[in-house]
């Protein structure tokens, strides 16, 4: 796997439109949960092929359980509107910003998955990148009307992503 | 919303995330990501192995050259039967043993290939392996014998079987259609290729066959043949047969590896290797994650045969080898070690091995063999001693 296709796939799994509808507007709170998120994907990352060794399962397997995971985060993520937004006065970074809201099955699976067919650099990209649009966007404009159209685009992208990585992996040597 | 209801909404949705991510992950251990058990093994393991099914090759041999063919452990039965191609390919198997330096493995291919050379009649302008009699005749038996003799060549570089050699490939071209397909039986009666059957493996035997005496000797001819079949098999016989799945093809692989001797690939050859190891790979971590549980047999499906098993370390062996031989193959070579390695180190583990053997009413006959239902037969041997043997090199870290 090339750099960009890593980023991307990171991108997507974060889905940042959907998250933004998710949180609330406490910039600092958010920023600090992204902190949070992107500490714990990094570990997991550094971790990745430690993890995979000490749990007996190759890469192209893996790569198959990420992608079933992406499949089927898209497709609910499709039919199921967001939930309601979670003010951030109630929790703040670590909850519900960092979890539940960020750190999510697919973001951890994908970002281990990228480290370790990409390499720990693409992975920490694209989790950045995802991260620093989540935190961007509540910035900007979190209630825009085009949020809910663009979620709608990021889990069509993570459907067609999840199934690239299914077929990659359950085809390679 | 105030702030005591807000806290209930987060906590409910952080009790509930957190049995999204439990569940997601068990569901994923229990059917989707099972352990792997791929037993690490060394080189000594591997040849100790290896041995262990020489020794039962020789053991098991009759004095006429051929080896006892199919066997019920459980009942101590010998279960009859023969076949030409099983009986080239363990002779094949065996002179690649000997290449590796296991003892005594020569002989028993020697007297292997006397019960094979009296099976040789005048077929398609040369010679085929034939019971006597009988009306069509497949191939597979005749292209692994060609191969066999071709590995005693390179390991001897005794001349006294080139003219057999040279005869075979003459038969096998005279069964290559004008596309590179391979007729997989010949018409004792009219002398000619029975048209419009194909075999999944005698196409693969053919290619690695004729590959092989271009090796032996350049300059005949016996190349264009080979790359004729080649980019049949690269290209469209998977269609052109009706073959789906696409065919699991060691021979294949075998013959590409063998061509890597002479020329490089060409980039569909390169492309099909690629094919092949999307083949060989998955059915190896499938078959590595199966054990004797009652939930994987329920979830996996049972332990493969030892011949299945084997022909899978065969194939990614081969690719090892093109990976290594061709710059355009490079990104497989670490994969394809690893693979290769997880077949040997799977069936080392389910070799039956001495004290295993101790168990069994005929402790000659099981030692060295692997069984699947409390049978063995002799190909369960043929192919995992050629996977064993072949991966001998990754584990001395050849490069």
């Amino acid at each position: 796997m090339s750099v960009l296709p890593a980023i991307v796939l990171l991108i997507a799994a974060v889905n940042p439109p959907r998250r933004v509808t998710e949180l609330g507007s406490d910039r600092r709170a958010v920023a600090s949960g992204a902190a949070l998120t992107f500490a714990v994907l990094a570990v997991l990352g550094g971790l990745g092929d430690w993890l995979l060794d000490i749990f007996d399962i190759t890469a192209p397997t893996f790569r198959v359980a990420v992608g079933l995971v992406l499949v089927v985060r898209g497709v609910v993520d499709l039919f199921r509107p967001p939930g309601p937004a979670l003010g951030a006065g109630s929790g703040g970074a670590v909850a519900p910003v960092f979890f539940p809201v960020l750190f999510r099955p697919e973001v951890g699976l994908v970002a281990i998955s990228v480290a370790v067919d990409a390499g720990f650099g693409p992975m920490a990209m694209g989790a950045a990148a995802g991260l620093a649009l989540v935190v961007g966007a509540v910035a900007r404009a979190r209630r825009a009307r085009y949020q809910r159209a663009l979620g709608i685009v990021f889990s069509t992208a993570l459907i067609v992503l999840g199934v690239d990585r299914l077929i990659d992996g359950v085809f390679a040597l | 919303m105030n702030g005591h209801v807000t806290a209930n909404l987060v906590n409910r949705r952080v009790r509930m995330a957190a049995i999204g991510w439990v569940a997601v992950l068990v569901v994923l251990r229990l059917f989707v990501v099972q352990p792997e058990r791929c037993e690490d093994v060394t080189a000594a393991e591997v040849r100790a192995a290896a041995t262990a099914t020489v020794d039962w090759l020789i053991v098991n041999q009759d004095p006429d050259g051929r080896w006892l063919y199919r066997y019920d452990a459980t009942a101590n039965r010998d279960l009859g039967g023969y076949n030409n191609s099983r009986h080239s390919g363990v002779t094949f198997s065996l002179y690649s043993a000997a290449r590796a330096g296991i003892p005594d493995a020569l002989e028993s291919a020697d007297r292997g290939t006397g019960w094979l050379l009296e099976r040789l009649v005048a077929a398609g302008g040369g010679l085929a392996m034939a019971d006597s009699g009988a009306a069509t005749v497949p191939i597979g038996g005749s292209a692994l014998a060609a191969i066999a003799l071709g590995e005693r060549r390179l390991l001897t570089g005794d001349d006294g079987f080139d003219d057999v050699l040279r005869s075979l490939g003459r038969f096998l071209q005279s069964q290559i259609e004008p596309n590179g397909a391979v007729a997989e039986r010949w018409d004792a009666v009219a002398d000619a290729p029975v048209a419009g059957v194909y075999s999944p493996f005698f196409t693969g035997e053919a290619y690695f066959a004729l590959s092989r005496l271009e090796r032996l000797f350049p300059g005949e001819g016996w190349g264009a043949s080979a790359d004729a079949i080649g980019r049949y098999l690269s290209t469209e016989r998977d269609e052109v047969e009706n073959w789906f799945p696409a065919v699991s093809d060691h021979w294949a692989a075998y013959g590409l590896a063998e061509t890597t001797e002479w020329r490089p690939l060409t980039d569909v050859e390169l492309a099909y290797v690629e094919t092949l190891g999307g083949i060989f790979g998955p059915q190896i971590r499938y078959a590595s994650q199966r054990t004797e549980s009652w939930f994987t047999h329920r979830t996996r499906g049972r332990q493969t045969l030892g011949a299945g098993l084997g022909t899978l370390g065969e194939g990614t062996t081969s690719l090892w080898q093109v990976a290594r031989a061709d710059p355009g193959a490079e990104g497989l070579l670490e994969a394809a070690a690893e693979r290769s390695r997880c077949v040997a180190g799977l069936l080392v583990e389910r070799q039956i091995d001495g004290t295993e053997a101790g168990s069994f009413d005929n402790q000659s006959r099981v030692r060295g063999a692997w069984f699947q239902f409390g049978v063995t037969q002799m190909d369960d041997q043929q192919h995992p001693l050629s996977a064993l043997l072949r991966a001998l090199p990754i584990l001395e870290g050849a490069t």
